[in-house]
């Protein structure tokens, strides 16, 4: 929303122009006995190239549906929404998810589940195997060099959920998609993964767009932390985080722009759900 | 959760052979228990036997089975005479309509899955003629395909077939929405999504249909078999049965028995191997 007056500088301009813009979208869901739900309501949120912004807000207040609507997985009832200047008209290969569940294949080793975009992509799907040096650096980066070649049953919950990221990452997308990337993990499991994916995205340079429920992993990671109201989800405020990087919980959690972020962030949640009940 | 099994990791090979020892005792176990039973269930019927003074043109003693089964399987395998030329025609068209039902019901159910029109049309006839009990057709089908192997295929097949294709469509069906959201965001072709996610999906319930209609299709050719065949060991328990000699009937029922055992424990085999990751917990 700080940048909002870059949307308006015309599309000729690609050099300044946002990688994710949105503007004044909304969704509204029919359910199967025919009553609306308006899941989101009038969003603007433009995201530069690199950035990486995290959203808050209440459960059920629309972050997922916002996240599949960047996806291509479903279409805006009503706004504008493009990726790189072109309307957002399905899925991308500019962009990579990542689910709340791993969502790995459990009939593929870790090296097929991570290879699988490229495969889907390649002109002869049955030709596994050609991009196998990739997927295997991609999973050394993430410490899952030993574990190609076994099953996901045979993964940790974190380390499932790492050969997701990879998988996310294995097409080069500019865009980082991901919802509650961490939330089925233990405190401590969920810490590490937060350092290790600002070490990936210091790295990569991706967007990456992440829905958390922790006000503390947002202030963590983010660039920004766009905080969404109850249902239907409306922007309530957008906070830059300008704590250095690279972040360790060690420190971060204990600078005081940090406690006090979290703390505005709390409070601004806080209030609004109260609205809620009006 | 993540560093303690990656620490635990390294540890698995030096548990598993202890687990793998109490496996096997469990195994062996569990096979004493299975073989007391049968001693056991002969015993009893050899008592009832001797007991009630049964003439063996009702129920024969074991010993008698025993003696009608070693000599029908103490012949040469091309003998005109024993239990091996009708037993390979009666599993060979087994087999083959088996094939035939499976592919077809793999197919028609994986299309009813995926197209919906072809569901709305298909649906109903398939249910109409899985509440049919299909053995009533084998006279139908004896009109039509005559009596020799036509027939038996044909039954096999037609039997075999259902299983796998409801199963098909259910497990298709079922499969996990967050895959094929998966799918979606990857932007997969509609077959490779079938090919890689849906078809795998399937694979627990195909191999259960796989496991049911084996059955089903040596049921097919048996029936087919007892509406005059000339071959398959279907006709030489009506040939027996013809001259009183329930001995043999029995004989061959125990082969079959043996048999579809076999062919069960093959399946569950081939399943343990292709699906393994059946089961196990997922995310
Ligand atoms: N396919 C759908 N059909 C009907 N309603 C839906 C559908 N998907 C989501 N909704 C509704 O839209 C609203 C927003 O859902 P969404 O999943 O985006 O919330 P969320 O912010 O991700 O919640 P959570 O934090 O619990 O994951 C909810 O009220 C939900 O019931
Ligand atoms: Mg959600």
């Amino acid at each position: 929303m700080s940048q909002g007056a870059n949307k308006a500088t015309g599309e000729d301009k690609i050099a300044q122009q946002p990688l994710i813009a949105a503007t004044g979208i909304s969704k509204v869901y029919r359910t199967v006995s025919g009553a609306r739900v308006e899941a989101i309501a009038g969003i603007d949120l433009v995201i530069d190239d690199g950035d990486f912004v995290c959203i808050v807000g209440p459960s059920g207040c629309g972050k997922s549906s916002l996240l599949r609507l960047v996806a291509g997985l479903d279409t805006v009832t009503s706004g504008r929404l493009t990726l790189a200047g072109a309307p957002v008209r399905g899925p991308s290969r500019e962009v990579g998810m990542v689910f709340q569940n791993a969502t790995l294949l459990p009939w593929m080793t870790v090296l097929e589940n991570v290879g699988l975009p490229l495969r889907l992509a390649s002109a002869d799907p049955d030709k596994a195997g050609d991009d196998d040096g990739l997927v295997r650096e991609l999973l050394g980066v993430v410490g899952l060099g030993g574990f190609s070649d076994k099953y996901p049953y045979e993964l940790s919950g974190g380390m499932q959920q790492r050969a997701a990221i990879c998988r996310a990452l294995v097409r080069d997308p500019k865009v980082l998609l991901m919802d509650e990337p961490f939330g089925a993990l233990d405190a401590l499991t969920r810490e590490r993964m937060n350092v290790e994916l600002q070490r990936i995205w210091q790295a990569s340079r991706k967007t990456v767009l992440l829905i958390t429920h922790s006000i503390a992993e947002a202030v963590f990671l983010g660039d920004r932390v766009v905080v969404m109201s109850p249902r239907p989800g409306r922007i309530l405020q957008d906070f830059p985080v300008e704590l250095e990087r690279p972040r360790n919980f060690a420190e971060t959690t204990g600078h005081p722009e940090y406690l006090q972020l979290t703390r505005e962030i709390r409070a601004l949640l806080d209030e609004s759900s109260g609205e809620e009940a009006q | 959760m993540s560093a303690g099994k990656a620490e635990e990791l390294p540890l698995a090979p030096e548990v598993e052979p202890a687990l793998g020892g109490m496996r096997i005792a469990a195994g062996v176990g569990r096979m004493a228990l299975t073989l007391a039973s049968l001693v056991a269930l002969l015993a009893l019927w050899w008592l009832c036997v001797t007991w009630f003074k049964l003439p063996p043109y009702i129920l024969p003693s074991p010993l008698r089975v025993a003696n009608a089964l070693w000599s029908g399987l103490a012949v040469p395998l091309d003998s005109q005479v024993g239990f091996y030329l009708p037993l390979a025609s009666t599993l060979v068209n087994s087999a083959i309509g088996f094939v035939i039902g499976a592919v077809l019901g793999i197919a028609l159910g994986s299309l009813m899955a995926e197209f919906r029109p072809i569901e709305t049309i298909v649906m109903p006839y398939a249910f109409a003629l899985q509440a049919l009990p299909k053995v009533a057709i084998a006279p139908l089908i004896v009109i039509w395909c005559g009596f020799g192997d036509g027939s038996k295929i044909t039954m096999a097949a037609l039997l075999a077939f259902f299983p796998l294709m409801v199963n098909t469509f259910t497990g298709i069906r079922t499969t996990d929405p967050e895959r094929l959201a998966l799918m979606r965001a990857l932007a997969a072709t509609r077959l490779e999504t079938y090919r890689f996610v849906k078809l795998p999906s399937a694979a627990p319930y195909i191999f259960a249909g796989l496991d049911m209609g084996m059955v089903y299709a040596l049921l097919g050719t048996l029936v087919a078999e007892f509406l005059g065949a000339q071959s398959g060991i279907g006709v030489a328990i009506t040939q027996a049965q013809a001259v009183s000699d329930v001995a043999s009937v029995f004989a061959a029922l125990v082969l079959l028995g043996l048999i579809g055992i076999g062919l069960h424990l093959t399946i569950s085999a081939v399943e343990h191997r292709v699906i393994h990751w059946a089961g196990r917990h997922k995310n």
